[in-house]
């Protein structure tokens, strides 16, 4: 009431104003009356002054008015008129015209001149056209020119409202008025051809008519009341409002409104719009509006105090009702608040309304507001207290507008007070759908939630969310929060009673990358998070707090939970654990889980920042399991191609560990980062193919990361050894054995190898995984090897050993090199089975002299000394194992013996030795044994060395050549000495020796003087060597083949012994020469030779020899025999038998015993000198004896330079020491000489009887004898010889006695009895025959 | 002027092209001064040590085995020496300096090189000492592994090696060769000179058994009974050596021989 009177005050002056202005108006119309009859003229020709009122107005407002026509005049009751037409004002910035108006008609009352001011009886304007605008600058517009400003509106002293209501009939016909709201964006409003008219009825009442019609309808309007303001009611003594608005189907609108005394009493009004457009009545933004209906009544019950009552309000639009039966009860004051309630809002109807806004049809709304109570205080225009409280149902919102969610049946209530409020909601079976936040909709169950809010003071808004209770398919929790805005604070606790981990990615919001979104979901499968907590204090928009401003604290556990990290890996599967979070760090601790069937120890997966661009999980944890499952676990992951070959070659079992810290980024888990350790803990290892290495107690660690392995040490035990498997990087590993043993490896794979292997050494094996080169190496320090050099070694020794290989490519191919000397390049198929092998021991060129053969297997030897035997024997313990069988049965004569077949025997020496170093699975069968061995063949074997060795003779510098095939084996030898082809059939066993050439001298048997350090080296590497040769075949003594010999070219002591022939066989364990025929110049010599038994010990093993030599040049034959010089020419027989116990190497002068006749005819004795006896076929030597002794014999004179014989015929007996000549006879042409007796070998005395008998042509007889005997060429002959003269005149006989040592013998003249020749011959008993 | 323009040309010409074979020379010298022999080769066959070693110990051989002789009152052709042949009496060192020189230029055949009508040189008092111990009574019996056998039309070995020693005034009796190409070890010829059996030796004259005072050689092997591949490792003061420097003489060959066999120690 205050501010109505501070109105009238500011209404005073304005009032005031006006009465000057009625003087003043007065005192003109009084001149005006004064002048009237200038003015009546002047008004009735106004028209002629048309151009200088049109100028007077535009020197006045710079508008230019413009009309058709101008009538004045009078009507009937004397009033002046004033009739335009087509008048238009316009202004000249404006190219349209300011108003245009087709008629103007003025009648002028009288009353003017009494009320001072302008009133006309009647007004009428007819056509035109009002656009009135309210734009966003708060101006006014008229046409689009501005009238005043709202905010700053101009001020004016005119009252023009005063002035309006004193005229007395208005009339605005054919009028079209238009609204646009551009501020408020309210759809245009226009309404053509309204009929206002404003009639100034008795005193201050006035009657206000509006009528339209509207699209098909009519609006009428009639108001009346009584008052000085038109649009201030309050001013108004009464008034009453009737609105009607009638449609083609009945009317629309029907109000009937009252005032009284300045104050409403009642509002009536129903309205209905009858199903017609209400588009039609307020223009296209309304079309949304498809029907209402509906009364409202307010009744004033008491001043200032009002009751409302609506009820069935009905307003439909497409989207459905937004009324429907409706009812809004209520009652106010109008100073003093009141009360609201409205009832059943249809939400559907509201997504017209929304339709009217900037958010088109993104939005679209159902669902019920069941009730509305609406309360408040103050005034109805400042109300204040205002308590509202609603009620609704079902409320959904489909939402195209990005930044509002998509719900459905969303119920619940919301009380608002002025400072404070709830909002209490449940949603059921609800799905909340926000495509701009969440990668997934919303699946609610269940969802209460209860939202408080304080506006405690001004600015100070609390709001807190007692309770949320949410439910959905995995998902329970509960939750409570209190927030407070100006202080940025928020205290939220959440309760998860269950969180199924299948349903986070559910949750995520799009902040959450979502690659990241992606992998949880594809990660996570199954499992929930159960007793989880959350806890918020801070400032949500920090959240979650990485820099302070607050704490976020989640704990919770979880189980069950299969998580699947790498899409071929079988995953981790019921794991149990929790999770803490601490602002935006996020742990979570594992207690247990299942990787396949390796248990999952505790781990720890920490989460540094979730605010990180890219969720990189921090992981620490073990693993414990069988190794067994270990590596199932990797044949189903990614690794399987690695893995899979390894765990078809090797059994691992026992226990493993696993340790492992790992950074995981979720959006490329390739990116993984990883890092642990692989802990073996006691464990064993098999090889498939290779049951007989079988390492134990593996321990160790195996380091790695996600590239790999890294340095690592795993310890074992294995071979006998301490393995010490080092991984140097992912991609090399060495396996270290200190103390490898030799022997062990050796009786493992190839129990043979250990006659010659045996020792520890320190080994190591390197490994690169990359490329697959496995590289094995060793000093062998420590180890000895039994072989001959280069291979044999002693154990102190230094000889580095390295194997290499390639196991990746499909034809493996292994390279050793042994200390420099041996070089070999295998190369296996991928069954492990040798297809090539280049073996160079010596030398690393693997090219023969013979390259036109391409054998699988070549072996080429360059050797500074080759050891026949030793090689032999080397290779020899490689044969087969059952020596026993070597010896088998063969008929008794050669041409049986070669029908024999020879299964065994030196057949399995060679072929057991490829055979076991190639292939030696039991399982295999023959036919494959013999297929795997046959295409190895042929076998090539080059050997070049310096020395040629057999034992300790000397074959000197050359070569030697092998070609080896499965059932023979070619040779050629080509040294100085030795020269030509060896050919050895397996099968038949026998061998065809064709030599162009062999040189024998005893010169060739190594010297005593040796280098010390050969002999050293030679006497560790052989220090069974000391065993002769005998010692070596009696042990091992093979089959022997037949074998068939022929030497072109046979020298012996450097004289050409000619050519030699025969047959070298063994029957039983004899073993015989036989026909072995020599052939030269001289003589031609047949040898048969037995040696019995080989396998008998000595004292039942004899050696007996038969020589028979038919001699065409006897002193060519001792020439040949290095007795050069004693005789000349001559011809006749040798016939030599010798036996001895034991074996042929077995010879010893001791144990012989023989016989041997020469007979030779013809011929001459040279002169005898030392030279003479020295050369006599090495068996008289008499060189010691000092000849100038024997001068007084006169031997000179008796034979001179020569002594032409005509026969010589000695008989020897050879009984072990004592050799008894029992005749030797010298018939010459000048002497006989005879002589017999005893040459005692061992103490080298003689004691014979010599007699010369010169023949009695002769010149003076002379005799000289003497006689000693040495053994000569050990196992061939003995001879003796004495210069005998065969008496021819027994007369000039001359006996001597010679005895003593036979480098000094004393020769005493004696007499011999024919009782002495009886005893001498008694002594003959030593020839009954050998057993 | 266009006389004096011709004339630079000629001048010009020339030098371009021996500053190209100064090149190719250095070149050919750089390679073979790479070879492994050419040490070797250049000493033998350019140096004087080597003459003078030649000389020394052929002078010094004359005088040792005359006086051996003396002492075992050996008669006139009752004794003989026994010379070696390549290395020792003639310098075939030609063959291996050819292969050396040739190794830049492949393209020439080495072998035809070696079998052709070329003579190997004497050595330095290889001549002298042959002829004057022919003079003093000895037989000079040339013992050398030369196959003997080869005899086709490109070479005639035992006409190719007489003539070769006619031409370069060596003096001898025999010259007995080897059987076959491997055929080398001496020995059994040694003892065919010493007994007169040449049953199987290949020989331009046979003699009855003489003793031999005196054995010349290049080579271990070219002395009784030594074999190289045991001979290198005796000792220096061994007996086995005692011979040398009285019966047997060894000069000097650093480019061929069995030595080449050994291993370097």
């Amino acid at each position: 009431m205050s501010k109505i009177s501070t109105s009238n005050k500011q209404n005073l002056k304005p009032r005031r104003k006006l009465l000057i202005l009625k003087i003043a108006l007065a005192t003109t119309l009084g001149s005006a009356t004064i002048v009237s009859g200038g003015l009546v003229y002047l008004f009735l020709n106004l028209d002629s002054y048309s151009k200088q009122i049109k100028q007077i107005i535009k020197d006045k407002s710079a508008y230019q008015l413009e009309f058709s026509s101008l009538n004045t005049g009078f009507d009937s009751h004397g009033l002046p008129y004033l009739n335009l037409k087509d008048i238009s004002l316009k202004s000249p910035l404006q190219e349209q015209p300011f108003i245009q108006v087709k008629q103007l008609s003025l009648v002028l009352s009288y009353r003017s001149l009494f009320q001072f001011q302008p009133i006309f009886k009647s007004i009428l304007i007819s056509g035109s056209q009002l656009k009135f605008e309210f734009d966003k600058q708060d101006n006014i517009l008229l046409n689009n020119q501005i009238l005043t400003n709202f905010k700053t509106p101009s001020t004016s002293n005119t009252n023009w409202e005063n002035i309006l209501l004193a005229q007395r009939n208005i009339t605005l016909n054919d009028l079209d008025i238009s609204l646009i709201d551009s501020k408020h964006h309210m759809e245009p409003f226009a309404i053509n051809k309204i009929k206002l008219q404003l009639i100034h009825g008795q005193g201050n009442e006035h009657n206000l008519t509006i009528k339209a019609n509207p699209g098909n309808g009519k609006i009428a309007m009639s108001l009346n009341f009584a008052g000085s303001k038109l649009f201030d009611y309050h001013d108004w003594s009464y008034g009453q409002l009737q609105l009607y608005s009638i449609g083609h189907k009945g009317y629309q609108v029907k109000l009937n409104a009252n005032v009284t005394d300045g104050s409403v009493r009642n509002i009536n009004t129903t309205f209905d719009s009858n199903q017609q457009q209400v588009s039609k009545l307020t223009g296209s933004r309304t079309d949304a509006i498809s029907d209402f209906s509906g009364e409202i009544k307010l009744e004033r019950i008491a001043p200032h105090n009002y009751q409302l009552h609506a009820s069935d309000l009905m307003i439909n639009t497409p989207y459905g009702y937004l009324f429907k039966h409706a009812s809004i009860d209520g009652a106010f004051t109008l100073d003093s608040g009141g009360r609201l309630e409205i009832k059943n809002i249809g939400l559907e109807g509201i997504n017209s309304l929304i339709k009217l806004s900037k958010f088109s049809d993104k939005l679209k709304m159902r669902g019920d507001l069941k009730t509305i109570h609406l309360d408040w205080h103050g005034t109805i225009y400042h109300p204040h207290g205002l308590s509202f409280v609603t009620d609704f149902e079902q409320i959904g919102l489909d939402s195209e507008e990005s930044n509002i969610p998509s719900f459905n049946n969303l119920s619940g209530r919301i009380t608002a007070g002025e400072s404070s409020g709830t909002v209490a909601l449940k949603l059921q079976n609800t799905t909340v759908s926000y495509p701009k936040q969440l990668w997934q909709p919303l699946n609610i169950k269940n969802l209460i939630a209860v939202v408080n809010w304080d506006h405690e003071s001004q600015n100070h808004l609390r709001i807190t969310l007692p309770m949320l209770s949410y439910q959905s398919d995995g998902i329970n929790f509960n939750a409570n929060a209190a927030y407070i805005p100006v202080e940025s604070s928020l205290k939220a606790q959440m309760k998860f009673a269950r969180l199924d981990v299948n349903q986070i990615y559910k949750l995520l919001p799009k902040s959450v990358d979502k690659s990241d979104v992606d992998y949880i979901k594809r990660s996570f499968s199954a499992g929930s998070f159960y007793d989880s907590t959350i806890s918020i204090n801070g400032d949500p928009a920090k959240l979650p707090f990485e820099s302070g401003g607050g704490t976020l604290i989640l704990d919770s556990k979880f189980n069950h939970v299969n998580y699947q990290f790498q899409p071929k890996w079988n995953g981790l599967t019921n794991i149990r654990g929790t999770v803490k979070a601490h602002n935006q760090i996020i742990e979570t601790n594992i207690d247990s889980a299942d990787l396949d069937q390796i248990r999952v120890g505790k781990t720890s997966i920490n989460l540094a920042s979730i605010l990180a661009a890219r969720f990189v999980l921090s992981i620490k944890g073990s693993l414990a399991g069988n190794t067994e499952d270990f590596l199932n676990y990797l044949t189903s992951s990614p690794y399987e191609s690695q893995v899979e070959p390894i765990k078809h070659q090797i059994s691992l079992s026992g226990q493993s560990q696993i340790n492992f810290k790992s950074t995981l980024p979720l959006d490329s888990p390739e990116k993984l980062k990883l890092a642990g350790q692989y802990i073996l803990q006691g464990n064993q290892a098999s090889f498939t193919a290779e049951s007989r290495i079988n390492i134990e107690d593996i321990n160790g660690a195996l380091n790695f990361t996600e590239k790999g392995v890294l340095k690592s040490q795993l310890t074992a035990q294995g071979l006998n050894s301490n393995l010490q498997l080092n991984i140097i990087n992912g991609n090399e590993l060495e396996l270290n054995i200190e103390n490898l043993d030799y022997s062990y490896l050796a009786e493992t794979f190839y129990p043979k190898l250990n006659q010659v292997l045996s020792g520890r050494a320190a080994t190591s094996a390197k490994f690169n995984l990359k490329n697959q080169n496995l590289v094995l190496s060793s000093n062998l320090q420590g180890v000895t090897v039994d072989a001959p050099a280069p291979i044999g070694k002693t154990e102190s020794a230094i000889t580095p050993l390295q194997i290499s290989t390639n196991l990746n490519s499909p034809q493996i191919s292994i390279i050793l090199d042994y200390n420099d000397d041996v070089f070999a390049q295998a190369e296996l198929d991928k069954d492990y089975n040798l297809e090539h092998l280049n073996l160079g021991i010596g030398t690393n060129d693997y090219t023969t002299s013979d390259d036109g053969i391409k054998a699988p297997i070549v072996v080429k030897a360059q050797l500074d000394n080759l050891h026949s035997e030793q090689w032999a024997e080397f290779i020899s313990k490689f044969s087969a194992s059952d020596e026993n069988n070597k010896i088998e049965s063969i008929p008794s004569n050669v041409s049986e013996s070669e029908d024999i077949t020879l299964s065994e025997s030196a057949t399995t020496l060679t072929k057991s030795e490829s055979t076991s170093l190639l292939n030696n699975d039991p399982e295999e069968s023959e036919e494959e044994k013999l297929f795997a061995e046959s295409r190895l063949f042929p076998i090539q074997v080059e050997i070049n060395s310096n020395a040629f060795w057999i034992k300790n003779y000397n074959l000197d510098q050359g070569s030697a050549n092998f070609l080896i095939f499965p059932s023979q084996i070619f040779a050629r030898i080509s040294t100085p000495d030795i020269s030509g082809d060896v050919n050895y059939l397996l099968d038949e066993n026998r061998l065809y020796l064709n030599l162009q050439r062999l040189l024998f001298s005893t010169e060739n048997f190594k010297p005593e003087q040796q280098n010390p350090l050969e002999k050293q080296a030679e006497s560790e590497i052989n220090n069974t060597e000391s065993a002769s040769i005998s010692e070596l075949t009696t042990k091992t003594i093979p089959h022997l083949p037949i074998t068939y010999v022929n030497v072109e070219e046979l020298y012996l002591q450097n004289h050409y012994a000619g050519n030699l022939t025969g047959t070298i066989y063994q029957q039983n364990d004899s073993l015989f020469l036989e026909n072995m025929k020599l052939s030269n110049k001289s003589a031609t010599t047949l040898l048969n030779l037995t040696s019995h038994c080989l396998t008998c010990s000595e004292s039942d093993a004899y050696v007996a020899l038969n020589i028979h030599s038919d001699i065409d040049n006897f002193g060519l034959f001792l020439v040949k025999l290095n007795q050069g010089g004693v005789y000349r020419n001559g011809y006749g027989t040798l016939d030599l038998g010798l036996s001895w116990r034991g074996g042929l190497t077995d010879f010893n002068p001791e144990s012989l015993t023989g016989r041997a006749n020469l007979d030779i005819q013809k011929g001459e004795l040279l002169q005898l000198n030392p030279g003479l006896f020295g050369a006599l076929m090495g068996v008289i030597n008499l060189s010691a004896i000092n000849i100038t002794n024997l001068n007084h014999f006169n031997f000179n004179t008796l034979f001179g330079k020569g002594f032409a014989v005509r026969n010589l015929d000695t008989n020897l007996y050879l009984d072990h020491n004592d050799l008894k000549i029992e005749n030797l006879d010298l018939h010459g042409e000048v002497a006989d000489v005879s002589t017999f007796g005893n040459y005692y070998l061992d103490s080298s005395t003689i004691d014979t009887y010599l007699t010369v008998t010169p023949r009695l042509s002769g010149t003076i007889a002379t005799t000289a004898g003497i006689v000693t005997l040495n053994p000569f060429i050990g196992g061939f002959v003995y001879l003796a010889e004495k210069l005998i003269g065969d008496p021819i005149n027994k007369a000039l006989a001359i006996s001597y006695h010679v005895q003593g040592n036979v480098e000094s013998p004393t020769m005493t003249q004696t007499k011999i009895s024919n009782q002495l020749i009886k005893n001498f011959k008694s002594s003959f008993d030593f020839l009954k025959p050998l057993q | 002027m266009t006389k004096k323009l011709l004339l630079i040309v000629w001048l010009i010409i020339p030098l371009l092209g021996f500053a190209e074979d100064t090149e190719t020379l250095e070149r050919k010298a750089n390679s073979i001064q790479n070879s492994a022999s050419y040490d070797s080769l250049l000493w033998y066959r350019s140096s004087a040590e080597a003459k003078a070693i030649y000389l020394q110990i052929f002078n010094n051989a004359y005088d040792q085995i005359l006086d051996n002789v003396a002492e075992s009152g050996l008669k006139t052709h009752a004794w003989a020496v026994v010379f070696a042949l390549d290395g020792t009496l003639l310098d075939n060192s030609k063959a291996k300096a050819t292969q050396v020189s040739l190794r830049s230029n492949a393209s020439e055949d080495v072998h035809q090189a070696s079998e052709s009508a070329n003579y190997y040189s004497a050595l330095p008092g290889a001549s002298e000492i042959s002829c004057d111990l022919r003079d003093a009574g000895a037989r000079v019996i040339i013992i050398t592994n030369r196959d003997g056998n080869v005899n086709n039309k490109n070479l005639n070995m035992i006409n190719w090696t007489q003539e070769n020693l006619k031409q370069q005034d060596i003096c001898y009796d025999s010259i007995i060769f080897a059987n076959h190409a491997s055929d080398s070890n001496k020995n059994p010829r040694f003892s065919a000179v010493i007994n007169g059996d040449y049953e199987n030796v290949i020989t331009t004259k046979t003699f009855p058994p003489l003793p031999i005072m005196g054995y010349f050689g290049s080579d271990i092997q070219d002395f009784p009974n030594f074999k190289q591949n045991t001979a290198h490792d005796y000792s220096a003061d061994s007996d086995l050596f005692d011979d040398f420097g009285y019966r047997y003489f060894m000069l000097p060959n650093p480019t061929q021989g069995t030595w080449l066999n050994n291993r370097f120690k």
